[in-house]
């Protein structure tokens, strides 16, 4: 069983970045995915790079990490890219 | 009628399973052609596409229009008369989905955050046109859209490009996003950014580009309380704290007198050596908002009376710049505060000790 780990980056607020105090984060595993979601996340892992890059501004960005055999891979997006199965797992935190 | 429409019939990722910001042609082309649909709301989606596409097409053709107009045009030369670009509000009733159902009278809605938006919104127009001569976002009286009440407790604003969205907040790290006057400025400084010198977002770029944002936010909350540089706060977002970062100690997202300082939930960078490739550009932008607050607290008086111009003509003066460094926006701030203030030497020599500063 895959378990992806969600971070949602970046807005107005700066999420996730090195030195801020605020987090949103989530998991779920790959299993608890319809097939079309899973289909997106293994899409996104494909397209690693060569997205167009959103032009929004202040707009959250997604990370989606798994792990695989050749160690922790990582992939992130826009939001409009992530399916809201995974959108619903973050949580937003000041640490 | 058609926002009407998919309104009605709530796409939101119930449907598309997406969380739109816009819904993509494609997914209306699709709802259009779905026989699970009734032929009345088939042929919503159909125009809905339509006008999806044609909006993309003019939005584009108008970004480009103003920025060629702006490299052609004698530098300097004033624009016309303008009456006050058309203010309008949408309701996204805690969907995903842009811009949402209008919002008619607005500025005297029951509904507090619609009101806000679109007198805050106004205000931010008459800074713009007061204080810089500008009519509206591309100088060219564009309509200024918002929507509010987006998505669930969304602890965000943004500017996609077109108009500005504004979240509720979740209620406890943050509130809702219209109640900060600079937040407001800021979205709309990023369409101004876009429709100047149309910087990217990603790098220096991106960092210039945020700052922009918070020194116009920033200039605006400043303007709008009467207040001089000694009286001001610097803090970006303030008004938007919920009770749960209040309580921690934290009084706002950035502080442009102290980047770095413990009270801000994201602290940033104070100077050019920390910069690294790949930063955040809401992190990056601590180096030019502590330039800008260095140049303006050294000259005194209002923000917007003397730094605030450079920084505009600095801006809005030279055409796109997608890739501009910071090096680069620090000695273009050089060379226009030596120009525009040619009698004053004073001026140039607080710039450049402002950029110094930082490392730059």
């Amino acid at each position: 069983m895959s378990k992806l780990k969600i971070e949602r980056i970046g807005g107005l607020a700066g999420f996730g970045s090195q030195n801020s105090r605020l987090r949103s984060v989530g998991e779920i595993n790959m299993d608890d995915l319809s097939e079309k979601d899973k289909k997106t996340v293994e899409d996104l892992f494909a397209s690693q790079g060569k997205v167009e890059k959103n032009l929004s501004m202040d707009a959250f960005r997604y990370r989606i990490s798994r792990m695989t055999p050749e160690g922790m891979e990582s992939v992130e997006d826009s939001e409009e890219k992530i399916p809201s199965a995974i959108k619903q797992t973050i949580k937003d935190q000041i640490i | 009628m058609i926002l009407m429409k998919t309104e009605k019939i709530t796409l939101g990722h119930q449907n598309c399973d997406c969380h739109c910001f816009i819904i993509p042609a494609k997914i209306l082309k699709k709802f259009s052609l779905d026989k699970n649909l009734s032929a009345e709301e088939r042929k919503a989606f159909s125009s809905a596409a339509r006008f999806e596409n044609e909006w993309r097409k003019a939005r584009d053709v108008k970004s480009l229009v103003s920025m060629s107009a702006q490299t052609i045009l004698p530098s300097g030369l004033a624009p016309g008369p303008a009456s006050p670009p058309a203010i309008a509000v949408f309701d996204c009733k805690h969907h995903n989905t842009l811009p949402g159902v209008s919002i008619s009278n607005p500025s005297s809605s029951s509904d507090q955050t619609c009101k806000r938006a679109c007198n805050e919104t106004t205000s931010v127009a008459s800074f713009y046109q007061s204080v810089f001569g500008r009519n509206s976002i591309d100088n060219a009286g564009m309509a200024m859209l918002s929507s509010i009440h987006y998505s669930v407790k969304y602890n965000n604003a943004f500017w996609n490009g077109g108009q500005m969205t504004y979240g509720d907040g979740d209620g406890n790290i943050f509130i809702d996003f219209t109640k900060g006057n600079d937040v407001i400025a800021h979205e709309l400084t990023h369409g101004v950014t876009q429709y100047t010198l149309g910087l990217s977002y990603q790098n220096e770029a991106g960092g210039l580009n945020e700052s922009i944002s918070d020194v116009f936010g920033s200039m605006f909350r400043q303007w709008q309380g009467s207040q001089n540089v000694t009286q001001a706060d610097w803090l970006i977002g303030k008004d938007i704290m919920g009770p749960g970062a209040i309580t921690r100690g934290f009084s706002c997202l950035r502080d442009m007198s102290n980047p770095a300082a413990s009270h801000c939930l994201s602290p940033q960078p104070t100077q050019y050596s920390q910069y690294h490739n790949g930063m955040d550009p809401h992190e990056s932008s601590g180096i030019p908002n502590f330039a800008f607050y260095k140049a303006a607290t050294t000259l005194g008086g209002n923000s917007w009376t003397i730094a605030g111009q450079i920084w505009y003509h600095a801006v809005t003066q030279f055409g796109p710049s997608p890739n501009m460094t910071m090096k680069q926006f620090a000695d273009r701030t050089r060379k226009v505060a030596g120009s525009l203030f040619l009698s004053q030497k004073s001026v140039k020599v607080a710039v450049d000790n402002a950029w110094k500063a930082v490392g730059l």
